[in-house]
């Protein structure tokens, strides 16, 4: 394989090989990869042959599934930035994909935010119909009382790989798509903040998919898409894709939001000040906040799960000194969060078309900001509300019933902005606009649902019924998918230049509309009157809102089949192009060329105003697209330069949210080990043994606080801009946390006692086996910064600001050494809370 | 607020113009609503807690049905009267704020919740007894008096009763006296399972290893179903009961007095009586 | 790529999606055990023969403990579909081939809505709830429980240590077994869904509820009244 050919040749040809990285190598590496783990996990289980539903199935399927993911990776190219920073030197791209024209860029890694955003949208789409066709079986066993069509397992299956495909669709496809694809160009910038974290992001969203699918060949999943322990432990081996595809899931929003939160921090163009930020970039800016933080709960969740899977622990299992609540609080203290991650890209996309089909300032622009930010920052202190009747501590109710109601309070904010902005407005009804009014209708029947939620006697009427059900649908789909359809067909137009068929989108939405409303408003009836979630057969009185809802629900269906032939007509088929601006809208995405340029602008452009500003006599353009009328210079692939450099700024930030998620990471972990210990259920937290072998625990402690130490010397230097020293001050940190990692594997090799033998024994297992996980990914990057200092001396490196890399200079590497330092820091903060919460107050 | 003349004036006539088709609209249907739709809003009154749930209910369904009607109506008014109608003029008037109308938006919502909430839980906490939403092990809301103690087992995949006060007696079928506080102890003896007695207005979640205590005061005999509202496996679904029933004193004594000599030889066998059991076996073979 | 070559190719990817479909929907729908019309015994009485085994020998799972019913050629088929015809007494034989489990709630030890209430276990016959004290509930291997039928019979299992233990369905009579004789009624047509409430399930299984405790065709079914 001949890199050296595209760095240095000034040619734009790809150059010719015989082996590409891309889907196809994906796959095939993931398949060898799930097979080498299964034979690792038969290996270390001992068995060959083992009975169905024995830990040792669960380690090798795990285990295959996770070869499997990183073989997909290492198919569509990721390892090869790894492999060449530890060993010092520029990545560089494999081809100069930002100026590829071709279909087959899509199928691969790649760094150019538009075709990542392109990826998430058209695989979002296709597993947004994956999700929806499972609908369509759950509605049609649903015809009848004793309905036939499925068995009550497989029915089962089918509800939970709806519901996880949905949710994980919707929390990704948004901010992954339009995030991706607009963000940068909204605020002026060429790129988000980590190209490859964010192409990364959406291989491992897609592997997810793929991994829960595969359930259905090894069992199935029969806890919907919640995953309630212990029903999870209880399951049979599909279980475990269930854990893996949200772990990986996890991963993708937690890199997506710090990716996107440090694009919108760190690269705005000079002259976008937050108040100019468009609206939509503040959604993405609220969401990323849950994101980054709330994500890393469900990541250390399914990691639990898996381990009491595979080597019995029995951190949800209580007779043996778990607790199912502590699953319960995890779960939803990530999933309550996480449905205003399905919300509130919805308000960011229509407040941002409202202004422009009314052709008015957005009304109460720092109401919508007030709102987003107040929506998110409160998410975190909401989740026991679907707790209420499950006997958690009575007295906590009032205050949560208190706080999911104060939540309406800024929800409503974004509503006056909307409603404001009609006011003696424009309006124009294009479809855009016609599904942002939607949303508007469909939101408030589904907030104002949640008022009957969030009071705790009307909750035990609701609670696990159809009302739920018909209330998610309400906020989530009817919020959040006709927004992404109001999205779409706004948006399209710009990414790839081709117009769609008016006519056929507006049967689109009045199909859509009329057909969700009528199969989900009966629902509420359905709920309330006495029928559970997620059952295959209900009361026969039931029986005519259940088929008039089935109806409705394909009909839901054959509107979709209408947008998905519009679609295909105007995307692949008939092609019209369409005009760089037919919205005629202010937003600086608009004022680029369509289709949008490889680099975005020849030049970063200066703003000048909001986008907002319509109607206002002498507003000045949104933006200045060549102040100084010279095109940047370009380095040797062709990449624009980026003057002022601001990836240092973007490493530190950066550094410092990653850090952030993986405080909230091993926050679950202490919070399990408070909880288990403080219910100590069947008087099993540490019955019948010692705290960890005290010589080791001590031995990690110290060889912990020596490689700080040496790092924080190392750092001393850094900043000194001295070389000398922090070369070999940097190995011996790397040496001391390799020894730290060592020493932890040996402690949890060398147990005195069973993981199944109590609470505590579960929580230390988890959060040691945690740990080590977190400190390899923290021992690479310290490798990769003294590989790269090292090259950067011998000067076998050029200290030009070049595309390829972060570190391709002095200070670029002193930038991720700050971040590295943050991130080591906290780890040590972990490990010496670790050893006193394990081996002295256990 | 535009500072000119005319438009000024017509603006107010807008705002006008909206409350007082909201202020009719809402006038003939909240009332409708409130007379002839919340007599039958789910859960119906066969117990004093599903009376309390039923009055909350009915005063959130009262309260936001006006307020969606008034979205409502806004946006119809503004779809109409708001339209480009193609005038030549390409943009609308330009209005970012009005402090006015942000203050008493904010206002309306707060006082909203300020009702809501306290509301519903001096409602649970006092009158309802709970209102019929299980406290877990230590309920705060407690009846006065005393109460029959009756322990739901919830189990892959159904429900088994038992009474302490009669011997610790196990039975297939709930059975309660009228007019009584019943003190209802849930448990579950494996995965997460929901007692729901739909006609009697109850949700309590069954967990292995809690006790969640819900308090039941039933106003007259008659059926109600039970259904598992937390999804707990294969049969979660079949998971339901539609014969349990609410019957007069004497014959609860009578249907007890039965169930006692049916489960004689049992009684031996079944563990004590305890509010949390953790039954073998935890794993099966390996 | 002209237009007529970009439609085939939408073509093509259109078939590729319906036929993925198509293949998930039969893996869904596939068989579900087939149904066994009930036997009609030497004196005319409609007739069901079950057998209980601890490990089935054979197909994809081969360690799961099953059922298995007798066809009225003497054969014995993997399933826990039964037909039963409506208002009829329906005598129920078991030849139960699996050792002791244990109940996780012993309330099930004891025979509900038996006919007469009787029930007959190698041949002695207990009513009401005599049969729990000479076999406790400890001793139980598998419950026939039809909640619809308001039917719940334990098997009482074969003793861990009897000799001559069967190992591979489908068992007969020379292996150790228990003979379990019991009555039901039927009454209107209809599905009633029927379980095992002792919970048996190999392979480490939490609460031994998981695997076959939860598989249609092994520890659970219908019972069609027709």
């Amino acid at each position: 394989m001949s890199e050296t050919a595209s760095l240095t040749s000034p040619s734009r040809q790809p150059v010719r090989r015989f082996w590409r990285f891309g889907i196809g190598s994906g796959l095939l590496l993931a398949l060898v990869g799930f097979i080498l783990g299964h034979v690792i996990g038969r290996t270390i289980s001992g068995s060959w042959e083992p009975a169905d539903g024995t830990d040792q199935q669960d380690l090798a399927l795990v285990l295959g599934y996770v070869f499997g993911v990183i073989g997909w990776l290492c198919g569509l190219g990721f390892a090869r930035y790894p492999i060449r920073r530890l060993r010092g030197q520029e990545p560089g791209l494999f081809v100069d994909d930002h100026s590829e024209d071709g279909a087959s860029r899509f199928f691969r890694l790649s760094t150019d935010h538009k075709v990542v955003g392109i990826q998430y949208i058209v695989g979002g789409l296709t597993t947004f119909l994956i999700g929806g066709l499972n609908a369509m079986l759950i509605r049609y066993q649903l015809l009848s009382p004793n309905g036939t069509a499925w068995n009550p397992n497989e029915y089962l299956t089918i509800v939970s790989l709806h519901g996880s495909v949905m949710v994980m669709t919707m929390s990704a496809l948004i901010l992954g798509g339009f995030g991706n694809y607009l963000v940068p160009l909204m605020i002026g910038s060429r790129r988000t903040a980590f190209p490859r974290i964010q192409a990364l992001s959406f291989s491992l969203f897609i592997s997810a998919v793929l991994v829960i699918m595969t359930s259905v060949f090894v069992g199935g999943i029969p806890t919907g898409w919640t995953g309630y322990s212990p029903l999870g432990v209880e399951a049979r081996v599909g279980m475990d894709s269930y854990y893996v595809a949200f772990a990986l899931v996890a991963m993708a929003l937690t890199l997506v939001g710090i990716d996107l939160m440090v694009t919108i921090i760190s690269l705005r163009a000079p002259g976008m000040s937050w108040k100019r930020l468009p609206i939509f970039v503040w959604s993405v800016l609220a969401t990323t906040v849950m994101m980054a933080l709330a994500s890393p709960m469900l990541l250390a969740t399914g990691f639990m799960g898996l381990l009491d899977r595979t080597v019995d622990t029995v951190n949800f299992v209580a007779p043996l000194g778990g607790s199912a609540f502590l699953y319960e609080n995890l779960f939803w203290f990530f999933g309550h969060p996480e449905v205003y991650i399905l919300a509130i890209p919805g308000f960011g996309i229509i407040l941002e078309i409202i202004p422009v089909f009314t052709r008015r300032a957005l009304w109460g622009y720092g109401l919508a900001v007030v709102g987003m930010l107040g929506i998110a920052f409160m998410s975190f202190t909401v989740w026991q509300h679907h707790l209420f009747v499950s006997g958690i501590n009575s007295d906590l109710r009032p205050f949560y019933s208190l706080s999911t109601e104060l939540i309406s309070i800024p929800t409503s904010l974004i509503f006056l902005a909307a409603f404001g902005t009609l006011w003696k407005g424009k309006i124009r009804f294009s479809v855009p606009m016609l599904f942002s009014m939607a949303f508007l209708s469909n939101f408030i029947i589904g907030g104002a649902t949640g008022i009957f939620l969030s009071d705790v006697p009307s909750n035990a009427t609701t609670h696990g019924s159809y009302f739920v059900t018909a209330h998610f649908h309400f906020t989530m789909m009817g919020g959040l998918v006709f927004a992404m359809f109001a999205a779409v067909y706004y948006w399209l137009p710009k990414m790839t230049g081709l117009r769609f068929r008016e006519g056929a989108a507006k049967w689109h939405f009045w199909t859509l509309f009329v057909a969700f409303n009528s199969t989900f408003l009966p629902l509420f009836v359905l709920g309330a009157r006495g029928m559970p979630r997620r059952v295959p057969t209900y009361d026969p009185t039931f029986v005519f809102l259940n088929r008039w809802a089935s109806v409705s629900a394909f009909c839901i269906f054959a509107s979709m089949l209408i947008f998905i032939a519009n679609f295909v007509w105007s995307q692949f088929l008939k092609r019209e192009r369409a005009d760089a601006n037919p919205w005629d809208s202010r937003g600086l995405e608009w004022q680029v060329a369509t289709p949008v340029p490889a680099h975005n602008f020849s030049e970063i452009p200066v703003v000048l105003s909001g986008p907002y500003e319509y109607g206002v006599p002498g507003a000045e353009p949104v933006a200045n697209l060549t102040p100084t009328g010279i095109p940047d210079p370009v380095d040797e692939d062709g990449n624009p330069i980026e003057n002022p450099d601001r990836t240092p700024d973007v490493l530190i930030a950066g550094g410092r949210i990653f850090s952030l998620s993986v405080m909230f990471f091993f926050a679950a972990f202490v919070f399990a080990f408070f909880y288990l210990r403080s219910i100590n259920s069947n008087n099993l937290w540490n019955k019948g043994y010692l705290g960890p072998d005290q010589a080791i625990s001590q031995a990690i402690l110290g060889s912990t606080l020596v490689g700080l130490a040496f790092f924080g010397a190392a750092m001393r230097r850094i900043r000194k801009d001295d070389e000398r020293g922090w070369h070999r001050l940097g190995v011996v940190a790397v040496v001391m946390g390799g020894a730290t990692i060592l020493l932890q594997i040996i402690q949890l090799v060398s147990l005195g006692f069973e993981p199944s033998s109590g609470g505590y024994a579960s929580v230390l297992v988890g959060w040691t086996a945690a740990m080590i996980a977190v400190e390899v990914g923290a021992l690479y990057w310290l490798l990769t910064l003294v590989a790269g200092q090292a090259r950067l001396r011998h000067g076998t490196h050029s200290a030009t600001l070049g595309s390829g890399g972060m570190l391709s200079s002095r200070a670029h590497l002193a930038a991720s050494a700050q971040a590295y330092w943050g991130l080591n820091r906290l780890l040590a903060g972990v490990i010496v809370l670790a050893y006193v919460l394990l081996a002295v107050i256990r | 607020m535009s500072s000119d003349g005319d438009p000024d004036r017509a603006e107010i006539s807008h705002g006008r113009r909206i409350f007082f088709i909201w202020l009719i609209v809402a006038g003939i249907v909240t009332p409708l609503v409130a007379l002839f739709v919340t007599p039958y809003l789910p859960p119906g009154d066969a117990s004093v807690q599903a009376n309390n749930q039923q009055g909350i209910n009915a005063i959130l369904l009262v309260l936001v049905v006006p307020i969606i009607l008034g979205c409502v109506v806004y946006v119809f008014y503004s779809f109409v009267l708001f339209r480009d109608r193609g005038d030549g003029r390409p943009d609308s008037p330009v209005l970012r704020g009005n402090r006015r109308v942000t203050v008493w938006w904010i206002i309306g919502t707060c006082l909203i919740v300020a009702f809501v909430v306290p509301y519903g839980t001096w409602q649970w906490m006092g009158p309802g007894v709970g209102s019929g939403s299980a406290q877990g092990p230590k309920p705060i809301a407690t009846p006065p008096g005393e109460t029959l103690e009756v322990q739901v087992i919830g189990q892959q995949w159904q429900f088994t009763y038992r009474y302490p006060s009669f011997g610790g007696i196990e039975t297939q079928e709930l059975v309660i006296p009228e007019d009584q506080y019943v003190e209802l102890h849930v448990t579950s003896l494996d995965v997460n399972h929901s007692f729901w007695a739909v006609g009697l207005a109850l949700k309590a979640d069954a967990v292995n290893g809690a006790d969640n205590v819900v308090f039941v005061s039933a106003t007259r005999a008659g059926e109600f179903k039970i259904r598992c509202a937390e999804l707990c496996g294969l049969w979660h679904g079949e998971m339901y009961q539609n014969d349990a029933r609410v019957v007069p004193e004497a014959e609860f004594q009578t249907w007890i007095q039965q169930q006692t000599e049916l489960n004689e030889g049992l009684l031996a066998y079944l563990p004590p009586y305890a509010h949390i059991y953790y039954p073998q076996p935890f794993y099966r073979g390996d | 790529m002209g237009i007529k070559a970009r439609g085939s190719l939408v073509l093509l990817i259109f078939a590729l999606l319906i036929g993925s479909f198509g293949v998930y929907v039969a893996a869904f729908a596939r068989q579900r055990p087939p149904s066994v019309a009930v036997m009609v015994g030497a004196d005319g009485a409609p007739t069901l023969v079950l057998q209980t085994v601890g490990t089935l020998g054979f197909g994809p799972k081969p360690d799961w403990p099953s059922f298995l019913v007798q066809r009225s050629d003497g054969s014995w088929e993997q399933t826990t579909v039964f037909n039963l015809p409506a208002y009829s007494t329906v005598r129920v034989k078991v030849l139960e081939y699996d050792t002791q489990t244990g109940l996780r709630n012993n309330f099930f030890g004891q025979p509900q809505g038996l006919v007469d209430d009787a029930i007959t276990v190698d041949s002695k016959t207990f009513t009401g709830s005599d049969i729990v004290t000479t076999f406790n509930p400890d001793l139980v291997a598998h419950t026939f429980t039809v909640p619809g039928l308001d039917v719940s019979v334990p098997f009482v299992g074969v003793t861990n240590d009897a000799p001559n233990q069967c190992s591979v369905a489908p068992c007969d009579e020379s292996n150790a077994h228990r003979t379990i004789e019991f009555d039901i009624k039927t009454g209107a047509p209809g599905t009633f869904r029927w379980q095992c409430f002792v919970p048996c399930a190999p392979g480490g299984f939490l609460y031994g509820n998981g695997g076959p405790m939860q598989t249609v065709g092994f520890m659970d079914g219908f019972v069609n009244v027709v």
